[in-house]
């Protein structure tokens, strides 16, 4: 019998408690494993509170997290797929994903985001890029967007 | 607000960065906040091509649009207050002849933001042309510079001399293709630069005052002293170099290419004990030399031999190497490397290889140059002369020709037998648009070798489409009875393989058929693309 699993708590902004495996976090990550090493987390008692994390961006992450510690030995296609399906979520789920990620600064996470919203971007007009942002109001003056679309005829 | 444009700007600052410079940019027209964003972001890349394209007709107006574009960027981070992580300039294209005044006013700005990585690249299409550019004395006194990169048509004064240099924190430098007033300022420059851990200084030319119009010289000398972090270097076109650098890496030295490539080598080679990579071009080693190389440094990993015309045959014997590239002409490599990972060959199709021993994780590409004034091509004894045969299993076998294909240099012989099987044939380039070459050159390379894998890569040869084409045919067809009525062809052992799978380098919707998935790709020499038969008997 192996000692059993350390875990330890995290607690989301709406002060519910998730139990994870330390050494997931500690992976992972760069903040947790701070404190860790430092010596500020206590096992018997903190919870570690992140107030800007709500449960259902937590949960991803935890799950994220504990996917990439267990399969990271997987083939790389299929972490890819399982990536893929992992951020298959809108841009608001995006967004906190990535607040979160870099809260407590994931670094893989952090990149795969990026990736995310890179191609987003990437190659696309304006007006594609506009709607998948869902930029209902671009804020310019019709004058300077009508001066922007003559001078970068070829963004549009 | 939507979600991803209220991202914290660093966030959104990282996510540019990654982005190539053209998408980058179009941010700025995306809505109010990214335009903040994009005026706050502190990465300058400015390449005159991307922004122009191509070709533009009034190129002299645009030229001031982006004038006035790096301006207004770098007023803004100024106005902020915010430091400058990289200025990159990269122009090619016209030049006005104000163009020097702003380059002068950039260097400020850039200095006075405490610009951390900074690299002018200014190779002129119409450089006789275009003066060169006086680099202003500011550049040298940025302490938060780590990285300087300074390419082309830029000039060096003698001033340098007088002037403190306070490039403190300089880790990275590159000096390509300048011009100097004095052949001492590179030494003077290097020898201020306590950190530097990578220092490139390649093909610089000696500035003539008083007749611009004289032939230049290159700089034809190097001392270096007290270089003690210094971990790589990359040196070219310099007869005679010392280098005071204990703990160098990676060192590459080309001799050439326009110097009488027979004379001694002029360099402190022997003394980079540390050495892990070393890369010799155009240099006049000995056979002698290369026996001792591995003697000589203990840790060498990574071994590459370009046009080194001295040498004839060449003997490697080394437990710790693990790259070898030559590309020379040789009669015979003998290789004794049983943790060698990786071996490329590029040179005449005569040399005999031999490996006395090899892992079983050895990548080996080859490359065998025919000279079709000899007659037939003997690709086919290139891969007889491979020992021993169980190698051929690693090779991947790239077969290019530079003045096209002869069909009186394919000798086909005409053997039942199947040829030696090899793991990969890549061709990037093809005969003539006429079937019948087709069909001979694709029947003389699979009697040469039965390869696991063809491939056929995309980028400047427009008849590959064609070619590639009439293949996919042949091998899709290769049972029909009208092919070898039609060529007058016997029964070979190709026309009982069967494709296994395409694999295309470049997305592809699987609805396409091939002819027309082949005939969209777009030739580009940055972007290889390329289409794979898996092949099986």
């Amino acid at each position: 019998m192996g000692s059993p699993v350390k875990k330890i708590m995290l607690c989301s902004s709406e002060k519910e408690i998730f139990s994870v495996e330390e050494q997931v976090m500690v992976q992972h990550s760069v903040i947790i494993n701070n404190m860790i090493e430092d010596g500020s987390y206590n096992h018997e008692e903190s919870k570690i509170p992140l107030d800007c994390v709500d449960s259902k961006t937590l949960k991803k992450v935890i799950d994220y997290c504990t996917h990439h510690t267990h399969h990271h030995n997987d083939n790389q296609e299929d972490l890819e797929a399982w990536d893929a399906q992992f951020l298959n979520v809108d841009s608001n789920g995006l967004y906190d994903l990535l607040m979160a990620a870099n809260y407590l600064e994931i670094r893989n996470l952090l990149d795969l985001i990026y990736g995310t919203i890179k191609n987003m971007i990437k190659g696309k007009k304006i007006d594609e890029i506009r709607r998948i942002f869902n930029i209902k109001d671009h804020g310019f003056t019709p004058e300077e967007e009508e001066q922007n679309r003559k001078e970068y005829p070829h963004f549009y | 607000m939507d979600r991803i444009s209220a991202l914290p700007k660093p966030i959104l600052h990282d996510i540019l960065a990654r982005l190539p410079e053209k998408d980058a940019a179009m941010t700025s027209v995306l809505s109010n906040e990214w335009r903040d964003t994009w005026y706050s972001f502190p990465i300058l890349s400015i390449c005159d091509r991307i922004i122009f394209g191509s070709y533009s007709p009034q190129i002299i107006s645009k030229l001031d649009k982006l004038i006035g574009y790096v301006t207004r960027r770098l007023l803004k981070l100024r106005e902020q207050s915010l430091t400058i992580k990289v200025f990159k300039l990269d122009m090619m294209r016209e030049h006005n002849k104000y163009m020097s005044h702003h380059f002068d006013l950039w260097m400020n700005m850039v200095s006075e933001n405490r610009v951390e990585v900074l690299e002018l690249c200014l190779f002129y299409f119409d450089t006789y042309r275009v003066p060169p550019y006086d680099l202003p004395r500011c550049v040298f006194e940025v302490k938060s510079l780590t990285k300087l990169v300074l390419k082309g048509k830029i000039k060096l004064n003698q001033s340098f001399f007088n002037h403190s240099i306070k490039l403190f924190s300089l880790r990275t430098l590159c000096l390509r293709d300048l011009l100097v007033e004095d052949k001492g300022i590179i030494e003077h420059l290097i020898s201020h630069c306590p950190l530097l851990e990578d220092l490139t200084v390649s093909c610089c030319l000696v500035y003539k005052k008083k007749n611009p119009f004289e032939n230049e010289k290159f700089v034809e000398s190097l001392f270096l002293h007290g270089l003690q972090k210094l971990k790589e270097a990359e040196i070219q076109g310099i007869k005679e170099v010392y280098i005071d650098a204990p703990n160098l890496e990676n060192l590459c030295y080309a001799y050439g290419p326009f110097y009488n490539l027979e004379a001694p080598l002029r360099l402190n080679l022997d003394s980079f004990t540390r050495l892990r990579c070393l890369r010799l071009r155009n240099s006049s080693i000995t056979e002698k030399w290369l026996l001792d190389l591995f003697h000589n440094f203990p840790f060498l990993e990574h071994l590459e031999l370009c046009s080194c015309n001295m040498l004839e045959r060449i003997n490697i014997s080394s437990a710790q190497l693990m790259i070898l590239e030559v590309n020379s002409d040789l009669k015979e490599v003998n290789i004794d490397a049983p943790n060698l990972l990786s071996f490329y060959y590029c040179g005449d199709d005569r040399a005999i290889i031999s490996f006395l021993t090899s892992s079983d994780h050895l990548v080996f590409d080859a490359s065998p140059a025919h000279d079709s004034r000899r007659g037939y091509y003997s690709l086919r004894e290139f891969i007889l002369n491979i020992k021993p045969r169980k190698v051929l299993a690693s090779l991947s076998l790239s077969v290019y020709h530079m003045d096209g294909i002869e069909q009186n240099c394919l000798s086909i012989q005409q053997v039942s037998s199947i040829p030696p099987s090899i793991k990969c044939l890549e061709l990037d380039s093809s005969p003539n648009e006429d079937e019948d070459l087709y069909f001979h050159y694709m029947n003389w390379l699979l009697s040469c070798c039965c390869p696991k894998t063809i491939s056929f890569f995309f980028q400047d040869d427009y008849g590959m489409k064609p070619f590639t084409v009439f293949v996919y045919e042949l091998l899709m067809g290769r049972k029909k009875q009208e092919w070898f009525d039609h060529f007058g062809d016997t029964k070979c052992w190709w026309h009982d393989l069967k494709i296994v799978k395409l694999t295309y380098s470049f997305n592809d919707d699987e609805k396409v058929d091939f002819k027309t998935a082949v005939n969209s790709i777009l030739l580009s020499t940055n972007d290889r693309k390329s289409v794979s038969f898996s092949l099986e008997l």
